[in-house]
């Protein structure tokens, strides 16, 4: 059961910046899926990626710090 | 959907139908692919073939592809649907044309550039034309954009997000001479991103051509069809192979800005027609170029994956085939660069060593369908000045063949460019017609295969004399201390070296030792004149198996090729001096 929901960005055009993925790595272009990780929200490309966490990088390392990208 | 169709003939979409329609989208990229080989301008496009072309569906999803340079893969399954997502579909107009070549939005590397164009049957947009290539030269501070020393972005180029080169079918001028102002050989920008433009105009008129004979709204649900069952085969595959945790782990000589190396993991785990790569554990971030970017990662695995579960190219290559395989790269790792990180070597010469790595970790699964390692190095030199019989400026980009790997069933091809970038050599008369530098000698290197029951491949040597007053010479290899490893007792391929000899002086020795640059295989804008020679050997393939285990009679062989020296029959193959019988 997925527990996220896709977030939209309040980013304007001249914001050169990019977020990353803190499950998989991959680019967020636009909205983000945010679900709640166990230790906090976790920021997603995508509601595969909540899947991926929790039947593999949650039981491998443990649960995602707040605001924390997935270093290992 | 439902888009217009004025075909009177039907396509039935059962498995002919399919086929059919697999063949004529994919002969559309391959068309794509001969118009940008005979129109562009340079040669790392027209005798390289540092390219690649493709159709992709409306929400950016390849559809078709003719794949020259596989280390564009990731960048081929992500760029465009990114692209899409940050901008918005109506972003996309009749007529636009836009150009990406941004490393941190989805790009290789600065110097891949994709240029996108959507297509429209009406005002309805149905898809898309694609193409992604190499540009020789895109400013930064060496000639050839490659900056081995660059700790920064900046200096390895002009970064493009995705912008229009086109709008409505019009030159964006002020965007044209933004990109020509800052290249140091805009005549040749200006007709290799014609010769892409060509490309994608002929896409999109052959596509339209094919929509009127079968119909669109087949071609749309035909292609979404072939997309899933690519999926399936793929996964079906990928459900034959052992299910399990396969770990490797590796180690790179040094990043071109420190001497230092640094270390690659990687945790392989098969499970449910599904791959996870997970790089979880990687080295940060070099300060170096030898960082990849994310789609350069994700083409290491589906170029891994490929070689185990469809070695004969037999499943269609569109986004399904992507979908079985999942990268994690951790954001600020060398296997995931972050601004404003420099990355123009990750592509060329971390990504081969990647997918050498993830094969060493299926070998553990599958080790009757793995080759050992490749030379793994792009072996690039990077040229440029002022031409001494135009009295232009020239900029070349060069790379070299290298050995492959020895498998269970061959000895490793010899002089082969890259696994990850499948290009062509560029052919001693057409190199020195184009660029002040004289081929003195060309041929495959002697004992750089690694021994083995089947040995790894040869790599090449060389040696050049420079003929213009002056040229800014770099250099961006690797391979150059820690040789290729073999597999399953096989020995390591032969090391790559790169030596100057100054004019008036009798011998050869490393740009470190000559010039003081830190690294021997990749330094940043030395001056070389007339009359200096060099000496380049590239990597040669890692063996498999036990070199005493190798049939006698291709140990003689190889001797008499001139493959093997006596001392390395002797020496790694056991071959008693009485019994060599070649002189």
């Amino acid at each position: 059961m997925r527990s996220g929901r896709w977030i939209e960005p309040n980013k304007s055009w001249n914001d050169t910046s990019v977020i990353y993925c803190q499950v998989c790595g991959r680019l967020i272009p636009r909205r983000s899926w945010v679900f709640e990780g166990g230790n906090g929200p976790v920021r997603a490309c995508s509601p595969d990626c909540e899947d991926l966490y929790e039947d593999y990088l949650k039981p491998t390392y443990g649960a995602i710090g707040k605001d924390a990208d997935h270093q290992g | 959907m439902s888009v217009t169709a004025s075909s009177d003939r039907r396509l039935e979409l059962d498995g002919v139908g399919l086929h059919v329609l697999h063949n004529a989208l994919t002969n559309i990229a391959a068309e794509m692919a001969i118009v940008m080989m005979k129109t562009s301008y340079s040669t790392i496009f027209n005798e390289g073939l540092d390219f690649s072309t493709m159709l992709l569906d409306r929400h950016g999803n390849l559809i078709a592809e003719k794949n020259f340079a596989p280390s564009m893969m990731g960048a081929v399954n992500y760029t465009l649907r990114w692209t899409l997502e940050e901008l918005g579909e109506s972003f996309f107009k009749p007529g636009d044309v836009v150009v990406h070549n941004d490393p941190y939005r989805g790009n290789c590397h600065i110097p891949e550039h994709m240029l996108m164009k959507p297509i429209f049957q009406g005002d309805l947009l149905v898809g898309f034309a694609g193409t992604i290539g190499h540009l020789a030269e895109v400013g930064g501070k060496a000639p050839g954009s490659f900056a081995a020393d660059a700790t920064d972005v900046y200096q390895e180029g002009l970064r493009l997000p995705p912008v229009k080169l086109f709008e409505g079918g019009r030159y964006n001028e002020q965007l044209w001479r933004v990109i020509l102002a800052n290249h140091r050989t805009p005549r040749n920008s200006w007709g290799d991103l014609h010769a892409m433009i060509g490309a994608l105009n002929i896409g999109e008129r052959r596509l339209l051509e094919l929509a009127e004979r079968y119909g669109m709204d087949t071609i749309v649900e035909g292609a979404s069809r072939l997309i899933a069952y690519s999926e399936r085969r793929l996964a079906a595959e990928i459900a034959e192979l052992p299910e399990g945790s396969y770990e490797a782990s590796m180690t790179v000589e040094d990043d071109g800005v420190g001497t230092e190396p640094f270390e690659v993991k990687v945790k392989l785990v098969i499970r449910n027609g599904q791959v996870i790569a997970d790089f979880t554990g990687s080295s940060p971030q070099v300060r170096g170029p030898m960082n990849c970017t994310f789609v350069v990662v994700a083409a290491a695995l589906y170029n891994a994956i490929f070689c185990v579960a469809d070695p004969q190219d037999l499943i269609p290559r569109n986004a399904g085939c992507y979908r079985p395989a999942r990268v994690i790269a951790p954001p600020g790792s060398v296997v995931n660069v972050m601004h404003p990180g420099p990355s123009v070597g990750g592509n060329t010469d971390l990504q081969p060593k990647l997918i050498d790595l993830l094969l060493a970790a299926f070998a553990k699964a599958v080790p009757e369908r793995i080759a050992a390692s490749s030379g793994g190095s792009s072996s690039n030199l990077l040229f440029g000045g002022i031409h001494p019989e135009t009295g232009r400026y020239y900029s070349n980009y060069h790379f070299d063949g290298m050995g492959a790997g020895g498998t269970a069933l061959k000895d490793g091809n010899d002089g082969e460019v890259t696994r990850h970038s499948n290009c062509r050599n560029t052919p001693v008369e057409v190199f020195e017609h184009r660029y002040p530098m004289l081929t003195l000698g060309y041929g495959l290197a002697r004992d750089s295969g690694g021994a083995g029951t089947h040995r790894g491949g040869l790599g090449t040597e060389r040696t050049f004399r420079i003929t213009a007053p002056e040229i800014t010479f770099s250099a961006l290899f690797d391979r150059c201390k820690l040789a290729p490893p073999g597999l399953f007792g096989g020995y390591s391929g032969g090391r790559s070296a790169l030596l100057v000899k100054r004019k008036g002086e009798s011998a050869f020795q490393s740009f470190d030792v000559a010039f003081g640059v830190r690294s021997p295989s990749k330094f940043t804008n030395v001056v070389l004149r007339e009359g200096d020679e060099l000496y380049y050997r590239t990597p040669g393939g890692g063996g498999f198996g036990d070199p005493r285990q190798r049939d006698p009679m291709l140990i003689r062989e190889d001797l008499a090729d001139g493959y093997i020296s006596r001392e390395a029959a002797e020496r790694d193959y056991g071959l008693a001096p009485q019994t060599a019988g070649i002189k």
